[in-house]
């Protein structure tokens, strides 16, 4: 038996195991997986379980994608660009991080046809999600990305951050002030927790500031359909969800911990996983959940 | 070009299994499946391939051709089933299915894809994929494992170890005295399967590098074979010469673009005067030995009682997550095949593959000159008139 986890502090409800344990069971691997609330202080102590093979691997949310880096032998080029890692494989008692994030989200919009080389994008957030995004958004090439927030800070850390990967993609800045033009940008994405449960009722974009032909993703998944998504849908936008990044970066991770077993050759993703039974399940955790309590990092990253 | 020994592989990647049939090996072999699964566990480790799972791991079961525990003679049979089967089921199903299944109509390039499609006139792509995917390769290491046995009972040894991946190099020279069994034993517990751990370093480094960026990288290994007498292959003819028959066994591993011999295409640099192995007496007036090994083991087509050593070069696996220019056979659209992860390297699995193929060339070889029913004869036979 391979036992997984996610580590996290607070660990709130996490969807990873019902995720994990879906694909286990069928394809018929003895595995297990569950959510470890850990706090800082015991890091180290779970980078000694990777590596006396008591765990397998783990999955890593909020606070400790970066926190764990330094519990590492090797952070993964993919986890580079972040800074922060959420996966972490073990090769031969070496714990290696990686970011399925980025790989989920570039998933996700392969997956919603949106070509992403050349593009114009406009993401709000310049949060951990924010900084997955616009790292999915270069590797895929995109001409343009504007970043969003109104936090100082933040932006001006991003901008920092990716600057100098950004090669040809021209990287811009933005503190909110007034409306925002959205007409330019082909992708509008949400990385902030605007229009999570339970306050369903919020939305980062106004009707009006959405076109048709546009593609908008929105990192939120509970509720799976938010209310800038449903607008987004009136208007005429292909959609992203939050729930479509979060399988994305889910299966990633599977395929770090079995590789060739969730994917075959070309990429296509095991008939056994079915991948509308898995959001099926899924659909209904996140159902399950809405009279539970907490609010914790419902977004499509890692949780 | 097997003279001795006939041997089929069979089975599509995510078939029910792969099968394989060797025949022409004596009997009286003692070997077990669990021989055979260390062998396959060999294949299966290396850096850049993800770590070795349970469901991975490969274990063939013996059908045919040995009885308690020993070889019969008769065509030895093995069965490596795919234990994901369950899941592909519809999708490889041997009768029809009802439920069309989506196509594979993007071919890859660097693959067997779009000449494999043409050649048969395929519309589905994955008829060309399923079989021409390196999964094929386990069933070699399986057979290969008996020849390697066989080999192995009569002191001949075959071993390898990865030189290059990318543009990391091990450059250390193998150690004296160190057998092919003793080089895997150590080289076994590297990731890269390489001997000089700073080289190791670098390698690994260089699989990791092309990884995080969706790339792929090749690279170069040496096999290593040694005890082998006097005379295996033949002058007399281009198909029995045994160069011939380690190169087209080489050169048929997935992805394997060439292969060199001894000192091999490093040689130019040297004149003649310098090149060739000097024969010169030992204290035992029977042996004559070289001064060097640089025409690695075969001369005119014939072991000359030297180790045999050759190196083969692997290019890059292609890879999906770095998706090049293709267009659809089905729609005439241009496209771009994509897969969030693939293997970055496959060299040092390639070296297992190698060996286990040298071990069939040189099994075939040795029974083609000694010959024998049993490994009893065999040995007899090599005893009566085998020189070193």
């Amino acid at each position: 038996m391979m036992n997984f986890a996610v580590i996290g502090h607070p660990l709130g409800h996490s969807l990873s195991p019902a995720l994990h344990t879906h694909v286990f069971h069928r394809l018929s691997l003895n595995a297990s997986y569950q959510a470890l609330d850990t706090p800082p202080e015991r890091l180290a102590e779970v980078a000694r379980q990777l590596r006396q093979g008591d765990l397998a691997g783990i999955n890593i949310t909020l606070p400790h994608k970066t926190a764990f880096i330094e519990h590492l032998d090797l952070v993964a080029p993919d986890a580079v660009p972040a800074g922060a890692v959420n996966c972490v494989v073990v090769d031969q008692e070496r714990l290696i991080g990686h970011n399925t994030d980025i790989t989920g989200i570039q998933y996700a919009l392969r997956q919603a046809q949106f070509q992403a080389s050349g593009s114009s994008a406009l993401v709000i957030g310049a949060g951990g999600g924010g900084r997955a995004v616009v790292a999915a958004l270069l590797l895929l090439g995109a001409g343009h990305i504007c970043v969003v927030d109104c936090r100082e800070p933040a932006v001006k850390s991003l901008l920092a951050n990716f600057q100098e990967q950004a090669g040809s993609t021209t990287l811009e800045g933005r503190l909110i002030q007034s409306e925002l033009d959205t007409a330019p940008y082909q992708l509008l994405v949400n990385a902030t927790p605007v229009g999570m449960w339970p306050r369903t009722g919020d939305s980062p974009l106004e009707t009006y500031q959405i076109h048709g032909r546009q593609t908008v993703f929105d990192l939120v998944y509970h509720p799976e359909k938010t209310l800038l998504l449903r607008r987004a849908f009136e208007q005429g936008c292909r959609t992203v969800t939050g729930l479509d990044m979060f399988i994305a970066q889910g299966l990633a991770s599977l395929e770090h911990w079995f590789p060739g077993v969730i994917y075959n050759e070309v990429g296509e993703l095991n008939p056994g996983i079915e991948l509308a039974a898995l959001k099926a399940v899924l659909s209904a955790a996140i159902e399950d959940h809405a009279s539970g309590a907490s609010t914790a990092s419902q977004t499509g990253e890692t949780t | 070009m097997m003279r001795k020994l006939r041997w089929l592989t069979a089975g599509e990647s995510h078939g029910k299994g792969l099968v394989g049939v060797l025949e022409g090996l004596p009997a009286g072999l003692e070997i077990t499946e669990d021989y055979i699964a260390s062998q396959l566990a060999r294949r299966q480790k290396g850096h850049g391939r993800g770590q070795r799972m349970d469901i991975e791991s490969d274990r063939a079961e013996i059908y045919s051709g040995i009885r308690h525990g020993s070889s019969l003679g008769s065509p030895i049979a093995l069965i490596i089933p795919n234990r994901d089967w369950a899941n592909w089921q519809q999708v490889m199903s041997v009768g029809p299915v009802e439920d069309g299944i989506e196509p594979v109509t993007l071919p890859r390039p660097g693959h067997g894809d779009l000449a494999g499609a043409r050649k048969y006139g395929f519309t589905d792509i994955r008829n060309v994929l399923e079989r021409a995917s390196a999964r094929e390769t386990a069933m070699r290491v399986a057979l290969g494992s008996i020849a390697r046995k066989f080999l192995g009972d009569l002191d001949i040894e075959v071993g390898s170890r990865v030189l290059a991946i990318h543009d990391a190099r091990d450059e250390s020279a193998l150690p004296d005295g160190l057998s092919p069994e003793g080089l895997n034993a150590l080289v076994d517990g590297s990731p890269v399967r390489c001997l000089d751990k700073k080289a190791e370093k670098a390698m690994i480094r260089a699989i990791d590098d092309a990884q995080g960026v969706g790339d792929s990288v090749g690279g170069i290994f040496e096999v290593i074979a040694t005890g082998i007498p006097y005379g295996l292959g033949s002058h007399t003819q281009w198909d029995l010469k045994l160069k011939a028959r380690l190169g087209e066994a080489i050169v048929s591993i997935n992805a394997i673009e060439g292969m060199e011999i001894g000192l091999g295409f490093v040689g130019v640099e040297r004149p003649g005067s310098t090149f060739h192995d000097e024969i010169i007496k030992e204290d035992d007036p029977e042996r004559l030995t070289r001064s060097t090994n640089n025409a690695g083991g075969i001369e005119a087509g014939m072991s000359n009682a030297q180790p045999v050593i050759i190196r083969a070069v692997m290019k890059p696996i292609p890879t999906l997550a770095k998706p090049l220019k293709s267009v659809d056979i089905q729609t005439g659209e241009p496209g771009q095949a994509h897969k969030e992860r693939t293997d970055a390297c496959a060299v040092p699995a390639a070296a297992v593959v190698a060996e286990s193929m040298v071990c069939l060339v040189l099994a075939d070889a040795l029974l083609e000159k000694f010959g024998g029913d049993s490994m009893k004869q065999v040995k007899a036979h090599m005893h009566a008139t085998a020189r070193y």
